[in-house]
């Protein structure tokens, strides 16, 4: 700290103070510099920082009269009331004598006769039972003068003598004062404080605390000082608006499958059977049809299909293959079935739809996707939801194939941000060939299997008048947010906890 | 997804190589099962439910082989007569019509065998089966039989025997009521009425399809001919399950007999057949699903591998006569033979390829409007929250003070989620209790799905966008949610709207408004009800707002 440096008024009146007495407690400050407590304690703390105060913790006694030290103030200890009283009688005197004459509290003279003893202010003599009493000299009472200084504040400087500290001991047993120990702040002068002060202080303009507007517009701001603010200091804590950051991950994807040239689509969540299964080649007997894993609805429960020739179509393709040259199922197919209500359990349903728009509201080459909610009946843990975000691209083209598809996908895993991709055969009721993505996680050091993808089956398309192929692919988007964010729990994915989402960052 | 559990020295054994666990790995990934565990000595592969002939480790070897290039082509299995007959009354053909046997000769099983077969078993009843439904399987031994067996329907409450796991007679009746496999399948019989029964020449009672076989036929180490029964009620599907039981078999080099099923009308048939069927392979179409030129003879290599046979008999054309072996019960399209054309060539060795359909991509309108909104509400400090469409009715309602005619589940998984919601709000204010810990001022809001009941639309339901908010903190009042309701307006362009004031049940009373725009309501804001504050434990003011955003574009 250079010696030149300015200091604030208080931080002068301080340190001036302190000179003349090199060492201060803070409340010796508060009292002689009347300024407020806590400015005081601030200033001491700037001027330790600034090198000039060694602020130092201490243990100080607060010593005070208790009412009854008090009285005795005024009329003196008991065993000097004793003293006087015995003074005025010549030569010796029987004690009990004494007690009942003098006209003192019996009590009181009980007291006093220890102390008297003790101080040797008299002489006691024993004749047979009887006990005597005569006065000597009143020697110096220390104790006297203790309650004296406290009186007059000047007992902190008594307090290092022994004597002094006996003296304390003792009136603090009888009951005459009482001592706290009390943690105080004492400030010194440190060398460069010293110094400083040798030069003579430099004392700056008073610091403002706000830019007002009257300052901006007068320019008044230019002649003021304005205090420093301390960047390590708390300050209230601000939070930020933000998208939940499953909504972050749906949007980081939708911008991928835009990049590649496709357009979104969206469908129904309460979806008929039709759609969900039967227009899938699902057989109406699949275990996934069943109540433990797919949500029907009591309320409303009956949906209207599309017209009877598509739904004879799809009917036909299950029992026997229909146009599509396949075996079929070879089951007999129910209409009550698929106009049964559910929550759709793919968004592959709202996939169908489209394709069943072919040749009326578009025409093949086609790139589509959705990204959407989608309802499974589980119960939910770490690992199951009943609600979840699923997404899924097609295309439909004359010209393209599995390899194609291959392509589409590390495309798209690799605009995600995983460069090992591995491919292998799986099945799906409407999908053939059908393949698993793999993906590998440096972190873990392990391949994860994310999504599902294929060229949907003729039985599938035929019965909508798609000739072309569909390439399609889609996955849950649970797992995705779990490695973005480093999560363990799937419930975390679809996270309401205030505290969690003001603390996570945006994903980038 | 079906698993099995393979001891290495028995896969190895029966592919007659030495393969370590990580080698069989490699190939099982190759042929698109997965791997559940491995260890040491064995390895766990799951796989999906078109291929139940990998239900049986022999079944699995066999598709391994191929895959390997140790065996390829069409398994070759003897098939012989057995002379035993199966002679089925017309009493059974409403209740399980259908029965198709087979004979097993010279078996040497050991317990581990033993629990195999079982496992393979109780797989063909439930992938194929449907749980029994459509097949059950029984698996006997046949020492103390005596041909021909007869399968008819008898009355539930006559015809005590003794079943597995019992060692008093029961009737099929007493079976469905006390025993655990009855009262399990009871529901797939009448146990009031004629129940499926097979018994021998003696009649020795074989089977109470599809509940319990009885204790006469209980196949031990001893065991060394089988009979097996499957009937059902989906001719395809008892068929399956039988040729792949089977060949599973055959595959293990046991000798598999045919049985003579003669039906009520005279027919009769003998099963197994182990007859291959026979599908034609178009090249141009696997190019074209694929996009892999293969010749004639690498696509032949290939199907050969995926243990498909050619037929030689029929002239060279322009297709390849597959022969499909009876246990591919997966194999429906020609789009299957090719699925596995590319397998056996090697998903991993296929080159992937961008198309060259160029598009530019295109958001959905909804989707872009509910991003807008979310901008919108950012900008006001709001955080998102993405919560549960489905939810109690209780809290959604009853603690909201309102009532409602919403989408209804008809099975749902708790008391939690057993409605579809119609507001947002209700599920905000779930959310503020959740998080009554953490600190104050919260400010939420989602762009959500609900969902209305409407019978003129196609699924009688309808899915509409919601922007919903809600403010909690100590001095939060409606001036403060009438400011935030007015920016969000004015943000999405909303010029000429009414405020209105407004009487809702979950709103206090004088401090609710609706928006009305072009003399329609558009939504709703206000403070929150101090009576449902304290439904859900909520100790400072809430200010709410609804708007249903898709009415405004």
């Amino acid at each position: 700290m250079p010696a030149t440096t300015a200091v604030t008024a208080n931080q002068a009146k301080i340190l001036k103070f302190i000179q003349s007495e090199k060492e201060i407690s803070q409340p010796k400050l508060v009292e002689t510099t009347k300024l407020d407590q806590v400015v005081v304690a601030k200033t001491i703390l700037e001027l330790s920082e600034m090198g000039l105060l060694d602020s130092i913790e201490k243990t100080e006694q607060e010593i005070a009269l208790t009412k009854e030290g008090k009285s005795y103030l005024k009329v003196g200890l008991p065993e000097k009331q004793v003293f006087v009283e015995l003074q005025k009688v010549k030569g010796k005197i029987l004690l009990d004598d004494f007690k009942e004459k003098s006209g003192l509290d019996p009590l009181l003279v009980n007291i006093a006769i220890g102390w008297l003893r003790r101080k040797n202010w008299v002489e006691f003599s024993k004749e047979g039972k009887k006990t005597f009493v005569e006065s000597k000299k009143m020697t110096e009472d220390l104790d006297e003068q203790v309650l004296t200084s406290i009186k007059n504040n000047e007992i902190q400087k008594m307090l290092k003598d022994p004597k002094v500290q006996e003296s304390i001991k003792n009136l603090s047993k009888r009951k005459i004062l009482i001592v706290n120990e009390k943690r105080i702040r004492i400030a010194k002068l440190t060398s460069e404080g010293q110094k400083i002060l040798k030069k003579g202080l430099k004392i700056q303009d008073k610091l403002e605390t706000t830019l007002t507007p009257k300052m901006i517009i007068t320019g008044s701001w230019r002649k003021k000082k304005f205090k420093a603010y301390d960047p390590t200091e708390d300050v209230p804590v601000t939070y930020f608006g933000r998208r939940h950051p499953i909504i972050e991950v749906v949007n980081e994807m939708r911008e991928i499958f835009f990049e590649m040239g496709f357009h979104e689509i969206r469908g129904p969540i309460v979806e008929s059977e039709f759609w969900n299964f039967d227009a899938l080649f699902q057989p109406q007997d699949h275990p996934a049809r069943e109540m433990h894993d797919t949500f029907k609805l009591a309320q409303p429960n009956k949906a209207d299909l599309p017209p009877k020739e598509i739904v004879d179509n799809v009917a036909k393709t299950h029992q026997n293959g229909w146009k599509t040259k396949s075996k079929g199922w070879g089951y007999k197919w129910s209409l009550a079935e698929a106009e049964r209500l559910v929550l759709r359990t793919h968004t592959t349903a709202t996939t169908v739809r489209h394709l069943s728009k072919a040749y009326k509201e578009w025409t093949p080459p086609e790139k589509v996707f959705s990204i959407d909610r989608v309802y499974r009946n589980e119960a939910i843990d770490f690992k199951h939801l009943a609600e979840f975000m699923q997404f899924e691209g097609i295309i439909v083209d004359k010209n393209v194939t599995l390899r194609n598809l291959m392509g589409t996908i590390k495309t798209f895993y690799g605009k995600m941000g995983f460069k090992k991709i591995r491919l292998t055969p799986s099945f799906y009721p409407y999908t053939e060939p059908s393949m698993s993505t793999l993906i590998y996680v440096d972190k873990f050091k392990t391949w994860f299997e994310m999504g599902g993808s294929g060229i949907f089956r003729p039985e599938v398309t035929l019965p909508f008048g798609v000739k072309e192929k569909v390439l399609a692919w889609g996955q849950g988007l649970d797992r995705l947010v779990m490695l973005k964010l480093d999560l363990d729990d799937i419930r975390e994915v679809y996270s309401t906890n205030i505290d969690r989402l003001r603390n996570t960052p945006i994903i980038f | 997804m079906p698993v099995i559990d393979i001891p290495l020295a028995k896969l190895n054994k029966l592919l007659g190589k030495d393969l370590t666990v990580d080698e069989i790995e490699e190939y099982s990934l190759q042929l698109g099962t997965k791997i559940d565990d491995k260890r040491e000595d064995s390895i766990k592969i799951e796989y999906d439910p078109n291929r139940p002939d990998f239900c049986s480790i022999p079944g699995f070897a066999r598709a391994l082989k191929g895959i390997i290039g140790l065996e390829t082509g069409l398994p070759k299995y003897a098939l012989k007569g057995s002379g035993i007959k199966v002679k089925v009354e017309t009493s059974v053909a409403k209740v399980r019509p259908i029965i198709k046997c087979a004979v097993i000769r010279g078996v040497n099983l050991d317990a581990d065998d033993i629990a195999d077969l079982m496992h393979t078993q109780e797989t063909l009843h439930w992938v194929i089966g449907r749980d029994r439904k459509k097949v059950s399987i029984g698996i006997h031994d046949m020492k103390d039989l005596a041909p021909p067996y007869k399968y008819y329907g008898v009355k539930a409450d006559s015809h005590p025997f003794v079943p597995l796991g019992e060692n008093v007679e029961m009737t099929p009746q007493q079976i469905c009521k006390d025993h655990p496999k009855g009262s399990k399948y009871a529901h797939l019989v009448q146990p009031d009425g004629i129940v499926p029964f097979l018994v021998d020449n003696n009649e020795g009672v074989l089977s109470f399809p599809p509940i319990i076989n009885g204790i006469l036929t209980l196949v031990t180490e001893k065991t060394k001919d089988i009979f097996i029964d499957a009937t059902g009620t989906d001719d395809r599907a008892v068929t399956n399950a039988l040729e792949i039981l089977t060949s599973s078999f055959a595959e293990n080099g046991y000798q598999v007999e045919t049985v003579t099923i003669e039906m009520s009308d005279g027919q009769k048939i003998a099963t197994p057949t182990f007859a291959a069927t026979l599908k034609q392979l178009h090249p141009k179409y696997v190019a074209e699903i694929l996009g892999l030129e293969l010749t004639r003879d690498e696509l032949i290599k290939y199907l050969l591998k995926a243990r498909y046979g050619i037929d030689k008999s029929t002239k060279e054309g322009k297709t390849i006569p597959v022969q499909v072996p009876s246990y591919r019960v997966d194999v429906l399209h020609e789009v299957d033979l090719i699925e596995d054309v590319a397998i056996a060539y090697g998903y991993h060795l296929m080159e992937p390829e961008i198309d060259d359909i160029v598009f530019y991509g295109s958001q959905h309108p909804v989707f872009r409007m509910q991003n807008k909104c979310r901008e919108i509400l950012i900008g006001l400090g709001f955080i998102e929250m993405v919560s549960y469409t489905l939810v109690s009715r209780n809290w959604h309602y009853s603690k909201m003070r309102t009532e409602g005619n919403p989408i209804e589940l008809l099975n749902p998984v708790s008391s939690e989620f057993n409605i579809f919601r119609d507001s947002i709000v209700p599920s905000l204010i779930n959310i503020l209790q959740k998080n009554k810990p953490h600190s104050l001022p919260q400010k939420i809001f989602e762009v959500g799905d609900i969902s209305r009941r409407d019978d003129s639309l196609e699924t009688k339901a309808s899915r509409e966008i919601f922007l919903s908010g809600a403010i909690i903190h100590p001095k939060m009042n409606f001036v403060e949610i009438k400011s935030n309701v007015e920016a969000i307006l004015k943000a999405l362009g909303v010029k000429k709207y009414k405020l209105q004031s407004a009487s809702h049940p979950s709103f206090f009373d004088g401090r609710c408004a609706k928006i009305m725009v072009k003399g329609s309501k558009i939504g709703i804001f206000g403070e929150i009800h101090p009576e449902v504050l304290t439904n859900f434990e909520l100790e400072n003011p809430v200010g709410a707002f609804e708007i249903e955003v898709e009415k405004l574009f």
